[in-house]
């Protein structure tokens, strides 16, 4: 009996690891998947409604990203791929032509889409064709469909998660923290979100809201995206943290916390073991001969 | 009635000149294993001092041992509610300092250090941090008096001692001292077995040795504190708690503890006693000037045919029955009553008694010439018959021995004298026939047993110090478990180590 204990033991403890190795072989190989099933479908047209319109248009002017009319024509086709490919190397090497465009556009960086050479290709030749005239005047979601009343109450609760999503996403809090938040705030894997509607404006956000196509954030959000009604309310909550501009500071906070609670258990240990044997041969060694219980002295 | 067999000791006093090669003999059988530095399962404390650990006799810092509370025996540690709360955090521990840093010496300083000037000397090294160390303490710091002012003085059982008392103890010229050598008393209501939250430890049914299983100890340490005699130890090592086992592996095999094999003065004594189960609660939570009584009462008379047939009833054999009305342990302690326990007042009942050691009288020096009170008129006899003048006050071996119970240490007392006068009366010849009978009338004793009591003192062969019944334990074990299960499985140590280590 005890020898099978022992042997699911040894089972649970590799379990752990066996799992987190599993993950790690999965998500590359889920991503190729996705890759060749966007590749299969019609080439750059859904890449760029899945990936880039959430930032940019095409002809309908600017929104987070610059509007990309043109953009064939005005930048080499080289530069173009390169920046697709991999923009974080393109900024970090200070290349002239992005360093002007992040002072233009509040120093939003673009982010890697994990675009493929061959997805890239694709994109680059449905932004030359829209170039070319062959425009296709689309519309985007957003402003589609007519919104109901912005209410940041119900956004409010949404980002918490009291109100869940009706196309079960996380919320928001699990991953972001924003002013007004109480207790120890929200997560910490993305960005604080308490500037995000002064950062994006409301068109950046809106989009942003619409597609939520970061690399992160992507994977969770593709399948269950926010509904309109629940975009606006999310928007309008986001605005007025905007305005309420109370950034939060959680991890002071946290610090703060656990010093007290700290110092807090450690008085009621003092209390509830006041009694506890201290050290017994130092203090009485410590006070000499002089002072004990005795008036009678060696040598007298 | 339930009927049963101990182990029990005697330790005579007045023959143990402190030399400690019991704790070396036990030291190199039992605890030289790492993690056991510090554990010794006998130590020999001189008195008056503070022993090992410093001032384990202070059951209001350690919280030792039972007392009673409305009449009702307890643990002083805790009851089971408060063991709980405190499960994961024993607040009465000796630390580390209550016993001392153990260390070693640089030896091979002294083989490989380059030519000098001076002698390569070997610095101590503390085996904790292994830096040089200032020694600061070591398991018998005080002995023979060494540090006896701030030691001595702070001994517990000093208490109820008057100022005069105290400074007669301590007055250079008159430091009088002895010795006590303590193991595990094996008690019959061991506060370590109670104390234990994980049943690890127990008492053998058979033969009544106290044992720690290595396999079921889970170091809450509730032990150390349990035992009042500070005689359960932590092995850091290992993880677990260890304590004397009186060498059960050299008793089953017929053989005397080490210890006791080895005593210089050979004065330890080993045999079975028979006791009343039953009426170890009643003994336990005696009032405090009964329980020395009671403890007593526990024992029964091994000749007793009524007690023979009830043993015999509760499966002791034939053997242990002979062995029990052999034991020298029974006459020092029952038949003689010259053996007392260690405290009796920490009520665990302990099963190792003491023949207390016979006092030296008051004297002083004047003019350089060693004056024994009353000597003028009295010649010889205050030398070895009084009590009175005595520089030990009864009081204090009273504290030590018999609860503060000075009659019990006086009637011990006038025997051991009794047997000194009479002695002294046949060999030297220098006391008259009258005082020697008034000392045996004083002593409550008759010349037979006054011979008797010098025999087994003075001149006891090895056989009559030890009287060791076969154990049978390949009987004992069939009772709890098939030994064929065991076959190929147990070796010498621990089988299972623990999983955790440092």
């Amino acid at each position: 009996m005890q020898k099978r204990i022992s042997i699911i033991l040894v089972y649970l403890r590799w379990s752990i690891p066996l799992f987190v190795l599993g993950l790690l072989l999965a998500l590359p190989t889920v991503s190729l998947l996705a890759a060749s099933i966007a590749q299969s479908t019609d080439e750059g047209k859904a890449l760029f409604q899945e990936k880039c319109a959430s930032c940019h248009t095409i002809g309908q002017g600017d929104r987070l990203g610059p509007d990309l009319k043109g953009v064939t024509t005005n930048r080499e086709r080289d530069w173009l791929a390169r920046w697709l490919l991999d923009p974080k190397k393109m900024i970090n090497e200070k290349d002239p032509i992005v360093v002007e465009l992040l002072r233009k556009y509040n120093n939003i960086p673009m982010p890697n889409m994990g675009l493929t050479e061959s997805q890239v290709t694709d994109l680059i030749s449905y932004m030359e064709a829209q170039d070319k005239g062959i425009s296709v005047i689309e519309k985007t979601q957003t402003q589609s469909s007519p919104l109901p009343e912005d209410d940041s109450a119900t956004g409010k609760s949404l980002f918490t998660g009291v109100i869940p999503f009706q196309n079960s996403g996380s919320p928001c809090i699990a991953c972001h923290s924003i002013a007004g938040m109480t207790g120890l705030g929200g997560g910490t894997l993305g960005p604080d979100l308490t500037n995000a509607y002064s950062k994006y404006g409301e068109a950046g956000t809106a989009s942003i809201l619409a597609s939520l196509s970061f690399p992160t954030m992507s994977p969770i959000y593709a399948k269950r995206p926010l509904t309109p009604e629940e975009q606006s309310n999310l928007k309008a909550f986001l605005q007025s943290a905007a305005i309420a501009k109370q950034p939060t500071q959680t991890l002071a906070k946290l610090v703060i916390l656990a010093v007290l609670g700290a110092a807090l258990l450690l008085v009621i240990f003092q209390v509830l073991w006041r009694r506890r044997l201290k050290e017994v041969r130092r203090p009485f060694v410590s006070q000499g001969p002089e002072s004990g219980k005795t008036t009678g002295r060696p040598g007298q | 009635m339930d009927i049963r067999a101990q182990v029990s000791m005697v330790f005579h006093l007045d023959k143990c000149i402190g030399c400690h090669t019991c704790s070396i003999a036990c030291k190199n059988i039992w605890t030289d294993r790492r993690g056991t530095e510090y554990m010794w399962w006998n130590n020999v404390e001189t008195k008056p001092g503070t022993g090992y650990p410093t001032l384990w006799e202070d059951q209001d810092k350690y919280k030792g041992g039972w007392d009673l509370s409305k009449g009702k025996l307890r643990l002083r540690l805790q009851g089971k509610l408060a063991g709980l709360a405190n499960i994961f955090f024993n607040p009465y521990l000796p630390t580390m300092q209550d016993y001392y840093e153990p260390w070693t010496y640089q030896y091979e300083e002294l083989f490989n250090a380059p030519e000098g000037d001076d002698q390569p000397v070997a610095r101590p090294i503390s085996m904790v941090t292994g830096k040089p160390t200032d020694i600061e303490a070591g398991p018998n710091w005080d002995d023979d008096l060494g540090g006896s002012p701030v030691y001595a003085r702070n001994d517990p059982n000093l208490h109820g001692l008057t100022q005069e008392e105290r400074r007669q103890l301590n007055e250079l010229e008159r430091l009088v001292f002895f010795y006590v050598p303590r193991i595990c008393n094996h008690c019959l209501n061991p506060g370590c077995v109670a104390a234990c939250p994980a049943g690890a430890i127990y008492k053998r049914g058979e033969d009544g040795i106290v044992l720690l299983s290595q396999e079921k100890c889970r170091a809450w340490r509730m032990c150390i504190s349990g035992c009042p005699y500070k005689k359960v130890y932590f092995n850091w090592a290992t993880g677990k708690s260890e304590k004397c086992i009186l060498c059960y592996p050299r008793l089953e095999s017929g053989h005397a503890p080490a210890c006791f094999h080895v005593c210089v003065g050979r004065i330890r004594y080993l045999g079975l006693l028979l006791y009343d189960a039953d009426r170890i609660k009643e003994a336990a939570s005696a009032p405090d000037d009964k329980v020395l009584e009671a403890q007593m009462a526990t024992i029964l008379d091994p000749f007793d045919s009524g007690v023979i047939a009830l043993g015999k009833a509760n499966g002791l054999s034939d053997v242990v029955i002979e062995a029990a009305q052999k034991s020298p342990v029974y006459k020092f302690v029952k038949k003689w009553k010259i053996a007392l326990p260690l405290h009796p007042e920490f009520r665990t009942l302990p099963m190792l008694f003491y023949v207390p050691p016979m006092l030296p009288v008051i004297a002083t020096v004047r003019n350089g010439r060693y004056d024994i009170e009353g000597a003028e008129s009295r010649g010889l006899a205050p030398l070895i018959s009084s009590l009175e003048k005595s520089r030990v006050p009864i009081r204090y071996m009273a504290n030590i021995f018999a609860a503060g119970d000075e009659k019990a240490v006086e009637a011990v007392y006038r025997k051991l004298i009794a047997v000194r006068v009479y002695n002294r009366a046949q060999r030297v010849r220098d006391v008259s026939e009258v005082e020697m009978k008034e000392a045996l009338e004083q002593g409550n004793t008759t010349p037979e047993e006054v011979q008797a009591i010098f025999q087994l003192t003075s001149k006891p062969s090895f056989e009559e110090r030890f009287v060791i019944p076969p154990l049978a334990r390949e009987m004992a074990i069939e009772t709890t478990e098939d030994p064929f299960g065991h076959k190929l499985a147990t070796g010498f140590g621990i089988r299972k180590p623990a999983r955790r280590r440092w």
